[in-house]
């Protein structure tokens, strides 16, 4: 290897990207050690490192393009965590710095902040569960990081109050990501003050920081003022990404919030919407007809009483479903979330099976996830039947399907990836008939108590089993308890 | 065909050209000579150049870093590469079982490997440098600093204290 020269050994570290192995080069000679130190771009920094060691590993690899640093899981007593003096180092040391992620990170605050200000080549920005980062800070950043593209903030109590920050980024930054999750003091309208932003934006995520059983008894926004005065004239005709998650409008009345999304996303191509009060079909209506390039759609939904004494029931129906197989001829991946529906049915639950089948035959769809659809029983999995492109099906908490449902499976032309979870209809005889096709490339099976680790064995080329959602799937049930 | 013409046969040299079939001489640094296509040849970014910068494609174009051995190796890529463009999933696939084949040949003796590699870099046949160097950099995964050492006979030059300190700080990055 001393023969080569030192361009081809950089050209062959580029190609190591487990610190693991970067580490044990490091250790190998003189040279190696050096030319892994100048090329070394990325480091993951746990708990427990002093402000001197870490300015040791800072100026050890002076081209960083990446930094993690992260204290999941200790205490602020349990050890040394980076503070503002560390940030502070790390901006003025590494120039090149343009992506860095800082979780738990208990002793920044503001003054840390703003030494971010000296990466003037910083791209992506993610703070996550900063409690003592506020409004001003972000201001800063967006001041001296005129190269930001991507914000992220997840769980950071001490942004409130001022939208300068949001306001400036949106005059006068290049954000084409933005990210915000689970933040109390940042509400639906702030963003309404990202004003030209808009344009530029890409991919948008909003999670509003609220429990699910606040979101469930209250019907009308809290955050939302009557007297004030919103300006809903923005354009954000590149956003391709958007996710709304656990927040309200208003299908009647003035306009309330982000609603205005839906109607303004001509590019769009990725939609999630969870748990948005107050949506209706007209809104799909509208959103269908204005986002012709749609391709993946994600509805979370609970019922909600529209007026009062009427029942529950939910803001979407087969209206919807007919209007997105009409426009958006793209559409390929659909995932439908039901929550709080036990004792719904037709018609406060809105869907019918036929309406989801005639979906999957009008678009390409490939993917599609059910989940609490209780509507959906073994005539839909007989539907399906004739969806001619559905590769992957994944059916979470479906109770009404049954082992003669499965049946129907072998027939779907395309199926290769399967996943069952929590559906306690499904036993190992409808297993079998999976095992005796050997259609399937993966299967994976969570939560079903009546079927066994020993039936699923041979029913695709990979199967994964786990008997309680200890396993991989935990999270794609609803989100109904925080 | 026939050249009857001085216009035909200036057709037919042209479409040549365009079809990249001319035929191009590289010599080695022992001077041994190896004709190939050009389509084969411009597999290296460096003879490219040289040919559409007009250079003396007659002439032939002399490597003096690259020794005949060596030559015979990277042509044996790039004929492959150069002469067929695989258009069926079948024919891609042949392709990628000619790279792992090839790969593994040379995996076998490394400083021949090195040679190509080099050469690769030095003519700028990207795709057969990406072969080498990653086939270099998977030796290296999983190995300890003691295997790697050993595997690619580099000389142990730093001190107890260094390797202590870069142990120390190792264990933080």
């Amino acid at each position: 290897m001393e023969c080569l020269s030192e361009e081809l050994i950089v050209e062959i570290l580029k190609r190591i990207t487990r610190t693991s192995d970067l580490n044990s080069l490091s250790l190998v000679s003189k040279q190696l050690y050096a030319i892994d130190a100048e090329q070394r771009a990325t480091i993951c920094i746990g708990c427990g490192l002093s402000t001197e060691d870490f300015s040791a590993l800072c100026s050890r690899f002076p081209n960083l393009l990446k930094v993690e640093i992260s204290n999941s899981g200790s205490t602020p007593g349990n050890g040394n965590h980076i503070d503002n003096q560390g940030l502070f180092v790390l901006s003025s040391s590494c120039n090149s710095l343009n992506d860095l992620t800082l979780s738990f990170c208990s002793k920044i605050n503001d003054a840390g902040i703003a030494s971010l200000t000296y990466c003037k080549k910083l791209m992506s920005l993610k703070l996550n569960s900063i409690p003592d980062v506020t409004s001003s800070g972000l201001l800063l950043v967006a001041f001296g990081c005129k190269a930001l593209s991507s914000l992220y903030l997840n769980d950071c109590k001490g942004i409130a109050a001022s939208t300068e920050w949001l306001e400036y980024l949106g005059s006068d930054g290049s954000l084409e990501e933005l990210v915000v999750n689970n933040c109390p003091g940042i509400s639906q309208y702030d963003f309404l003050k990202f004003g030209r932003g808009w344009m530029k934006l890409k991919k948008f995520e909003f999670v509003n920081k609220e429990t699910m059983v606040n979101h469930f008894i209250t019907r009308h926004d809290p955050s939302y003022s009557a007297n004030c005065v919103y300006k809903y004239d923005l354009c954000c005709e590149n956003l391709v990404d958007l996710k709304l998650a656990r927040l309200r409008t208003e299908p009647e009345g003035p306009e309330i919030g982000l609603r205005f999304l839906l109607r303004k996303c001509k590019a769009l191509e990725k939609l999630c919407l969870e748990y948005v009060g107050g949506l209706i079909d007209k809104d799909m209506i509208v959103l269908s007809q204005s986002c012709k390039n749609l391709k993946i759609i994600s509805l979370w939904m609970m019922p909600r009483r529209f007026h009062e004494h009427e029942v529950f029931r939910m803001g979407f129906t087969d209206e919807s479903l007919e209007m997105l197989a009409h426009n958006c001829p793209l559409l390929q991946d659909i995932e439908l979330i039901f929550a709080g529906v036990e004792d719904l049915e037709y018609p406060e639950i809105g869907f019918t099976q036929e309406g989801l089948v005639k979906l999957t035959h009008s678009c390409p769809i490939r993917s599609l996830t059910l989940n609490g659809t209780l509507f959906f029983n073994d005539k839909g999995m007989k539907g399906l039947s004739s969806a001619p492109f559905l590769e992957t099906l994944c059916l979470v908490d479906c109770k009404k399907i049954t082992d003669y449902g499965m049946c129907f499976l072998v027939h779907y032309p395309c199926l290769a990836d399967l996943k069952l979870q929590y559906c306690p209809g499904l036993t190992d005889v409808g297993v079998a008939e999976l095992v005796h096709a050997q259609k399937l490339q993966s299967l994976v099976v969570e939560g079903c108590s009546n079927i066994s680790e020993n039936a699923v064995q041979g029913a695709a080329r990979s199967v994964q089993y786990f008997l309680n959602s200890a396993g991989s799937g935990a999270t794609h049930l609803k989100r109904l308890v925080d | 065909m026939a050249s009857g013409s001085g216009a035909a046969a200036a057709a037919a040299d042209a479409e040549e050209k365009e079809s990249g079939s001319r035929m191009i001489t590289l010599t080695s640094n022992e001077g041994k000579a190896f004709v190939v296509t050009e389509a084969s040849a411009r597999q290296s970014a460096t003879i490219r150049s040289m040919v559409d910068d007009g250079g003396c494609v007659d002439k032939g174009f002399p490597l003096p870093n690259v020794d005949s051995k060596t030559l015979a190796r990277v042509i044996q890529y790039s004929d492959e590469h150069g002469n067929k463009e695989p258009h069926t999933v079948d024919e891609r696939a042949a392709l990628a079982k000619f790279d792992r084949d090839f790969i593994a040949e040379l995996d076998a003796d490394k400083a021949f490997l090195y040679d190509v590699t080099m050469a690769a870099n030095y003519l700028h046949i990207q795709g057969l440098l990406a072969l080498t160097t990653q086939c270099v950099a998977d030796t290296i995964k999983g190995k300890t600093p003691e295997e790697i050492r050993t595997a690619f006979g580099i000389e142990y030059d730093l001190t107890a204290q260094d390797e202590k300190e870069i142990k120390e700080e190792d264990t933080h990055a």
